[in-house]
């Protein structure tokens, strides 16, 4: 010991917080007020009743109306975990790839009706390939299929996951909704790996569209369901 | 890219290891002393899991320990304690109620457990220090099934005061030098004491401990607690994966609490953050491509430069500069809002693939720091167009990085220069850990800005007025160890500049940024630099794109400014300056080395050690030893801390610029002391070239 004394000697600043400054400064430049904004972001969504599934009348009304204001493919969209329901309105093809756009810009990619990329989500699906599943359901056929999925870690690095899938088909439905009036199959693909295990869910019109589906977009996401309303 | 194909941590569900070779037995628990283990007094072989980093807080016997534990490596973790001993004697000429204590820690597993040899560690407590906490281990911890683990040890120092077994050689009770020095002749050495402990862990979310402790408290059994017994008792649980609580009957007399919070840099609360959805890349029809029309019309340049200007801000992204030619553009921007420079990239690159003419084929993006071009990334935009589904690893391999870029190759956007950033608001300086009081705190307003005046040139201020606080506090009845022949003092008066409100000039600099080949870099700053000094400031660095060592040189010549901070300037002045190299060692370690001649006229040599992480996250040590002898420099014999960088942009989610930079220094004296000047090259450098993007490259598509 012997140090009593001696470690009252001079000290000074050890630390400081600048980002105690952000919670309540303003200014010109990004990030000033980022807590602010973060906090309030929350309590809003939190608040925000618009962002909730509509009753069934008051979807059809919306559905009509915003089909009448876009000649765009339109779909609607829910994210079962944060129970938020969205319009999507397709805003870009690439190739075989497609995204989908919400009015809060988040976006989702898909092939033929199956996600392969989500954005602004938070622990976003970055990338996919679903090559073997897309062939078996559009082919309506039982069957077994791999599919990766590409997320990133907390470091920001890319990181595979592969999944065995089966299929099977499952019945037929009807749907009618916004401006798709079929009969489709039905068909249910499980997927198990990494020592998790998700089931997906599609209806195919009999020219091989998937008109609505519930699909497992990454382990903090989960199911989002898709409606195809063009 | 490294791609992984392991258990990645965004999954929540954790593989159960499999018993196959050797286990390296991480434990979630942390004992009262706030290091990783399942026990309550004692030490274990355990280690947390790799990086975590721990922040633990306990009392008992009257005695507060707040300690922060970083897991270094899977087998190395450091602690730092602050201590404060409420009715601790500690000499008569301590006036203080409570005693503040800092120590520092190292555990180190040697061996992982298999399935018939038990893990074992070695420890040093508080082996820097004062030597109150002093105490060596070696320790073995042994698995019986899944949720018993047995723990045997010896101890030395104060880990062998009670019960003492054997006794190696004499333990010297001087310490080394001015104290702050390694005492490494006391380590294994004088009265040996065993210990042991049984750890039960009854579900994921509690567990139950008993101990046999090997310390006999012996300087606070009597006027803090009582030690009736060496048995100890305590159960935890946890709260989630961040918040634990123990509580433990110890020594057969009092109760102990702790909390501890743990925290994974590796991972992130919100995994690529919840930025809005980038702008999807823009295919170019096949008939445009050869379209070269545009590159006539006289006023087509102009408005593709507005086009991109507007659409780069959107994404909070500033343009700087063009060069635009009938198949390649080569744009400057300032990146504002992205932490992640790939995000930046991977946006620019889309916004371009959307505003440029059809025929560009090439699409070059340089990176602007202070006007300054630094590295830059260029991509076919047929590639951007083919891999936008594809893995952010296949475009990575497209990339090509360089640095060669100069500002006057670019016409400057309009609206740039000159233009004023600037900020408004409150500021909480913070002192924690000294050794004479837990927490000091200063409210200030802080007004500072930046004006931009033309590419390079920026002149830059900050502004304080005190609203209140503490921060100038000198508790009564200082008495003090009084370093022989002490050098002038060139930090340790910090306090004296916190007395009075102000205004208070906090820095008001003219600096001049520009690149003088490709490869050098060079910042002149001249003006009030710092708080405590002002003069004149001048760095060169030389940088390879595609290097991982860069070597800098600073020389400054400043005078120490007066304590009220406004213009004038006291009689000391002095020529300081450093030659320093950086190297990116791998794996996420970075170190640097900075020899030369530091504010109180002393030669030396200051060694850092960073663990980085690839979301902002910097964890590092350094120490500096000058040629100041221990006895001049006071207790602690030299310069030694720890540092923490937390990016805004992992706590809230959002991209954002910001961090909260954190220093612990050992004791802030004079010698080994550098000056503050902002702007300095090295981060914002490195940060624009290859190597560190590819770090985090999975963010380009996000």
């Amino acid at each position: 010991m012997g140090s009593v004394l001696e470690m009252k000697q001079h000290s000074k600043l050890l630390l400081v917080f600048p980002a105690l400054l952000l919670l309540a400064a303003c200014g010109n430049q990004p990030g000033h007020g980022t807590g602010l904004q973060a906090i309030r972001g929350a309590v809003l969504k939190k608040a925000a009743p618009s962002s909730a599934i509509p009753d069934a009348t008051e979807l059809k009304r919306t559905i009509t109306e915003a089909l009448a204001n876009t000649d765009k493919r339109l779909a609607v969209a829910v994210v079962e975990r944060h129970n938020t329901f969205t319009f999507l309105t397709e805003i870009a093809r690439n190739g075989a790839y497609s995204t989908w756009g919400s009015p809060d810009r988040r976006t989702l990619s898909e092939q033929s009706g199956l996600v392969t990329a989500s954005r602004g989500l938070g622990a976003d699906l970055m990338s996919a390939n679903v090559g073997e599943s897309l062939a078996l359901i559009q082919g309506q056929r039982a069957g077994s299929a791999i599919r990766s999925h590409i997320y990133l870690d907390g470091e920001n690095q890319e990181v595979s996951l592969i999944f065995s899938c089966s299929f099977a088909p499952t019945g037929q439905q009807t749907i009618s909704i916004g401006e798709i009036h079929v009969t489709t199959r039905t068909v249910e693909e499980r997927c198990a790996g990494h020592g998790l295990s998700f089931q997906n869910n599609y209806r195919v019109s009999s020219t091989g569209r998937i008109v609505q589906s519930r699909q497992w977009i990454g382990p903090k996401i989960g199911h989002i369901t898709i409606q195809k309303l063009r | 890219m490294r791609k992984r194909t392991l258990q990645p941590a965004i999954l929540a569900l954790a593989l159960t290891p499999t018993m196959i070779g050797a286990d390296p037995q991480t434990t979630p628990w942390i004992n009262m002393y706030g290091n990783p283990g399942g026990l309550i007094d004692m030490p274990t072989a355990e280690v947390a899991q790799d990086a975590r980093l721990v922040t633990g807080l306990s009392y008992f016997g009257g005695t507060t320990k707040t300690a922060l534990t970083f897991q270094v490596t899977p087998k190395l973790s450091g602690s730092f304690r602050y201590s404060a001993l409420n009715g601790f004697d500690a000499g008569p000429r301590y006036t203080l109620p409570s005693y503040y204590d800092r120590s520092f820690d190292l555990h180190y597993q040697l061996f992982e457990e298999t399935r018939y040899r038990p893990a074992i560690a070695l420890g040093l407590r508080d082996l820097l220090g004062t030597g109150l906490y002093e105490g060596e281990y070696i320790v073995a911890t042994k698995s019986i099934g899944k949720k018993l683990r047995l723990t045997g040890g010896l101890g030395w120092g104060r880990l062998g005061s009670h019960n003492t077994a054997t006794t190696f050689g004499t333990r010297p009770s001087e310490l080394l030098g001015g104290g702050g020095i390694p005492n490494y002749d006391r380590w294994f050495r004088g009265p040996m004491a065993p210990f042991a402990g049984i750890s039960y862990q009854h579900n994921a979310r509690l567990s139950f401990a008993a101990e046999y402790s090997s310390d006999a408290y012996l300087r606070e059994n009597g006027d803090m607690f009582a030690v009736k017994s060496p048995v100890n008792l305590g159960i935890n649980y946890k709260l989630n994966n961040t918040v634990q609580f123990g509580a433990a009957y110890m020594y057969g007399s009092t109760f102990g609490l702790n909390v501890a919070i743990t925290l994974d840099p590796k991972s992130a609360p919100v995994i690529g953050g919840n930025d809005p959805a980038p702008q999807p890349v823009a295919l170019r029809k096949k008939t445009a491509i050869a379209d070269l029309g545009w590159t006539f019309e006289a006023d087509q340049k102009a408005q593709i430069t507005k086009a991109l200007a507007n659409a780069l801000a959107r994404e909070g992204i500033k343009l700087e500069g063009l060069k635009l030619a009938a198949t390649k553009a080569e744009i400057m921007i300032h990146n504002e809002r992205y932490d992640i420079d790939s995000q930046a990239i991977g946006r620019t690159m889309r916004v371009m693939s959307r505003v440029l003419p059809a025929s560009v084929a090439t699409f070059t993006v340089t990176q602007s720091s202070r006007g300054m071009p630094t590295g830059s990334v260029a991509l076919a935009r047929a590639d951007l167009e083919a891999l936008e589904n594809a893995p952010a690893s296949a475009i990575l391999q497209r990339a090509s990085f360089s640095a060669q870029s100069r500002a006057r190759d670019f016409e400057i956007a309009q609206g740039r220069f000159p233009r004023l950033a600037w900020s408004f608001g409150p500021l909480v300086k913070l002192s924690a850990f000294d050794p004479d009081s837990p927490v000091r705190a200063d409210l200030v307003a802080h007004l500072e800005g930046q004006y931009h005046i033309s590419p390079g040139w920026v002149a830059s201020g900050a502004f304080t007025y005190k609203l209140g606080g503490n921060l100038d506090g000198l508790p009564e009845g200082r008495t003090g160890f009084v370093a022989v022949d002490p050098a002038y003092p060139v930090r340790s008066d910090a306090r004296l500049y916190a007395s009075g409100s102000g205004p208070k000039i906090d820095h008001l600099t003219l600096a001049r940024y520009g690149r003088l080949s490709d490869n050098l870099y060079s910042r002149v700053t001249v003006g009030y630099l710092e708080q405590m000094y002002a003069g004149a400031s001048g760095e060169l660095l030389w940088k390879p794109v595609n290097s991982r060592l860069a070597i800098g040189a600073e020389l400054n010549y400043v005078a120490q400014r007066d304590y009220d901070q406004q213009f004038g300037t006291r009689g000391y002045k002095i020529a300081t300056g450093h030659i320093s190299a950086y190297y990116d060692l791998g794996n996420g370690f970075h170190t640097q080395l900075d020899a030369g001649r530091y504010l109180a006229g002393d030669w030396g040599v200051t060694t850092s050690l960073d663990r980085e992480f690839g979301n902002g996250w910097r964890i590092g040590a350094y120490v500096t030893k000058t040629n100041l002898s221990s006895e001049s420099f006071g207790e602690g014999s030299f310069d030694k801390g720890i540092r923490i960088t937390v990016p805004m942009s992992w706590a809230i989610g959002s991209a954002t610029k910001r961090s909260a930079p954190l220093t612990i220094q050992s004791l802030t004296r004079d010698g080994g002391a550098r000056l503050n000047v902002n702007g300095r090259l090295y981060q914002s450098i490195r940060s624009s070239h290859g190597a560190d993007m590819a770090k985090t490259w999975g963010r380009f598509w996000r």
